[in-house]
Parts: structure tokens; sequence; C-alpha cells
């Protein structure tokens, strides 16, 4: 909707919930970014830091829930600006939960601290979090542009960063077998990749509210997925 | 621990079941003298529903209700074009006298209009005039069911020879509903029966058109998006002398087809 609301209060408020939610959009898509890249780096203070800036996006949320509810009860919302909001409640806690994951990461970053004979499969996260946050930037350009197609495309290319995540399960129970000493840097990398996994669920998630914020109706049809990681298994040889 | 089992409330896109039609309006059009307030509305109404009619003032909504009980007739200049089937009859046909047409077609208005006679004889007067009963006995059941059905018995029972206007707003806009039901009536119209009430007249109002529509069709003109929404089950929206878009209410302001609803009911046009 292009046309100006003639109460012209009710714009400006309309447009900082969503100059929120793009500010905390690439908050998220930065922490993951810098996350991934003290995982790379072994980087522990980088890691710290990444924990203390998660506080930032706990405050925009909250901010975006109460200016949503104010909106609601001042405005009596009706169709597009209803729905609006409506995706701005539900994308702020999907982009929440992406900044609670990437300071997952760092604080995993900073126990394993060197995992030095693990680099194929740090390499690996590291190109499964390059395509999440693509998909980041791109689920937040959707959401500014209210493009539901760009949004619909978000949504079909979580099942690359399922496959990813499917084979790199496979691979670390490899590492953990081949040796006991490898078992607890696996572990935190296994939930690295799984966080990192999740946030595409959540990417993609925020590309449905999108389409619904659009056209008024959820996309159509089971989206593909193909993560497998649930049903491998790995005999000891 | 027992097992929960919720019903879920029905998805917009559940289609109701479709009940019987009562009113349908075929290209109708409405000229002030040269004027063209109203273009070609095409329009079915069905039976124990509340319709809500909405746009800004001057789109033709009120111009609109008034032909369904042909009080446009009484506007000098005024001229009505099409045709509105009531069961299957056209309103404007030669022989349907209007006066027997507005005993079946009752209406309320903006403001509550109380006859300057006692709470009791608003009531009868309608009854009285279509000679519809013969006793007291009768006139005072009559009296009884209207006011019960308006939700007013129990505030009026034992003052009911006082005058009607001594009432409050929101009691005389109940008082002047009793009045249109009290002749059996097949459709209400309501002209913004609301706007002139507080919130808790309103509330009492609104609670009173669900109770209604069980037995009558209900048309209900109002300048609040959220009445509209609250009570009807059919909503549509009027621009400019036209019948833009018209579905059921929930889809209306959830997710209009029109761009000019949309705008509409966001707050963006006047």
């Amino acid at each position: 909707m292009d046309k100006e609301h003639i109460v012209h209060s009710y714009d400006t408020e309309l447009n900082q919930l969503q100059n929120m939610i793009a500010e905390m959009g690439g908050l998220a898509e930065m922490q993951l970014a810098r996350a991934v890249a003290a995982l790379v780096k072994y980087d522990a203070d980088a890691a710290n830091d990444i924990v203390e800036k998660d506080r930032r996006i706990d405050e925009l949320e909250d901010a975006i829930d109460d200016l949503a509810v104010r909106l609601i009860a001042k405005r009596q919302p009706m169709a597009g600006d209803l729905r609006t909001i409506i995706t701005g409640l539900k994308v702020s806690s999907n982009l929440e939960r992406i900044g609670d994951y990437a300071k997952n990461i760092a604080k995993r970053t900073v126990t394993i601290s060197s995992a030095t004979g693990l680099r194929g499969p740090i390499s690996t996260i590291a190109r499964m979090a390059a395509l999440v946050q693509s998909m980041i930037k791109n689920v937040l350009d959707a959401y500014i542009a209210h493009d539901a197609d760009k949004a619909d495309d978000v949504r079909a290319r979580d099942q690359e960063v399922d496959q990813i995540h499917s084979g790199l399960f496979r691979e670390l129970l490899t590492y953990m077998m081949e040796d006991p000493r490898n078992i607890t840097p696996c572990t935190h990398l296994l939930f690295i990749a799984k966080n990192i996994e999740r946030v595409g669920d959540h990417v993609t998630s925020v590309a449905e509210q999108i389409h619904y914020m659009v056209h008024g109706e959820l996309p159509l049809g089971e989206r593909p997925k193909q993560d497998l990681s649930s049903f491998t298994l790995v005999e000891p040889k | 621990m027992a097992e929960i089992n919720v019903t879920l409330p029905p998805r917009e896109s559940t289609p109701a079941a479709a009940s019987k039609i009562k009113l349908s309006a075929r290209n109708v059009g409405v000229f002030y003298g040269a004027a063209n307030a109203l273009r070609d509305v095409n329009m079915d109404f069905e039976e124990n529903q509340v319709i809500s009619l909405i746009g800004p003032s001057g789109c033709g909504k009120s111009t609109f209700l008034r032909c369904i009980n042909r009080m446009n007739d009484t506007i000098p200049g005024c001229r009505v074009v099409g045709s509105i089937n009531m069961d299957g009859t056209n309103i404007y046909s030669a022989d349907i006298d209007p006066v027997e047409l507005r005993a079946r077609v009752g209406m309320v208005f903006q403001k509550p209009n109380p006859f300057p006679k006692s709470i009791y004889d608003n009531i009868a007067y309608g009854p009285r005039i279509h000679g519809m009963v013969s006793t007291k006995t009768e006139m005072d059941e009559v009296v009884e069911w209207a006011l019960r059905s308006a939700g007013l018995w129990e505030e009026v029972k034992d003052r009911l020879l006082q005058p009607g206007t001594g009432l409050s707003g929101g009691q005389q806009q109940r008082l002047c509903i009793a009045r249109a039901i009290a002749v059996h009536p097949e459709v209400i119209l309501m002209d913004e029966p609301c706007s002139a009430l507080d919130p808790i007249a309103t509330a009492k109002v609104e609670e009173l058109i669900d109770e209604l529509r069980q037995t009558f069709t209900i048309i209900i003109v109002t300048h609040s998006m959220q009445q509209a929404a609250r009570v009807s089950q059919r909503t549509a929206f009027f621009h400019m002398g036209n019948l833009v878009e018209e579905g059921p209410t929930d889809v209306i302001f959830t997710k209009p087809k029109d761009q000019r609803t949309g705008a509409y009911i966001t707050g963006r046009i006047g």
C-alpha cells in the first residue's frame, strides 16, 4: 500500500516498526557472520563481544512488541496495516531466535578455543553459514520491499542448507569414531551446525510471514525439506 | 489428565452454508434530478445475516439503504432504476403498496426518534395502524414481546406509561428497535444506529443486533469500521456511487481485493 494515511503519525509509527525490524535483521545477520568468523579464527575475544552484543537484539524485540501492541490498541489496524503489524511481531521473534543461535555459536567457540584438526568441517560450517547469511539478507530486502516473490525464493533455498547439514552430521560422526579426543570439539561443532540449520528454518518462517503480509495468506504447499540428519546412522567399522 | 480437544474456529476460507436469498438488487441506480447518486448496484442479501454497508460520506450507501424500503419515493426529484426483489417479487412493481412494504422492511435511524407518546404507545402504534391485533390483551403481549426482544423489558416494565422521550439515548434507540420489530418485519434497515450512543449503549445495541439476526435479515449502514467488523457477516464497500466490493466481513477487513477498499478501511482515503 503506497498511499499515505490521513493521520500522518500512523505512517510514522508503521515506518518506525519496519525500521526496527530492519535494524534487528541487520544485526542478526552481522552477529551470525561474526560468530562464524570467530569460529574459523578461534578468536575468543571476538566471540565474547558477540555474546555481549546480543542484548541490543533483545532490546529491539521488546521495543517492537511494545510498539505493535500500542499500534493495535490505538489505531485498530485493518487489512494490509494489520498484516504488517502482526508480521512485525512474528518476524521480530524469529530474528531474536537467530540472534540467540549466533550467541550460542560464539559461546561454543570460546569453549572449544582450538580444534586444529577439524578444518574440514569448520570450512563446511562457514560455507553453510554464508548461504544462510545471504538468505537473511535477501529475506530482509524482501521484507522492506514487500516483495513476496523474493521471499518465496528464499523459502525454496532452505533445502540447500538442510543438505549441507545432513552431510556435515555424517562427517562429524566419522571424526568422533576415528579419535575419541575429537568427541568434545565435534559435539560442539554438531550443535553449531544445528544452530545454523535452525537459523535457516527461522529465515524460512520470516519468508512465509512476508508472503502473508503481502498476499493475506501463507504460501501454499509444503516447503521442500532435505535435512536427513535425524535418520542418519554411522556404524563403527 | 483429561484430554483437551478444542474446537478450532472456522477459517475464513471455509464457505458458510448458503441460506436463502432474501433480497436481491439488480442494476439499482438512483438519480436526484440529473445527479446520479448510485450506479448499477448488484447485490444479494441472505436471510438471517447482518450485512454492513460502509464507505465515505456521499458514497451512496444510505441512498442504497433507503431504496430497500422505498424511502426515496418520498424525496421529490428522486428516481430509482433497476429492481429489488424480496422473496422473488420486485418491490418497485406497480402493485406493491409502499406502506405495506415498510411494515415488512422496518427502519431504525441515526438519532433515536421515539414518538412523543408513552413507551407502550410507541410500540403499540404500528400493530394498531396495521390492524395486527384486536384485543388489549393481545396488544399487551405484543408490547412485552417487542420490548423483551429489544432487551428493554426489564428496564421499562414498571413505567410503560411514561413518555418514551424520557429514556436515555441508548434506551430510546432500543425502543425504536422494539417499535420496528413490533410489526413483525422480515428485514430491518439501520442507518448508523449507534452514532449518537455511548460505548455501553452501543455494545447493548450490537448484542441486540446479533440476537435479532436469528429472526430477521439486518442491513446496517455504519461509519465505524470496527462495528461493521464486529456485527456483520458480510460487508459491502461503496465509493462515489459505486458498489466497489462485497464479501465475507473477515475477508474484507483482512485482505480486501480492491485497492480502494484497502485504502478506505486503513484510513488512506476519506
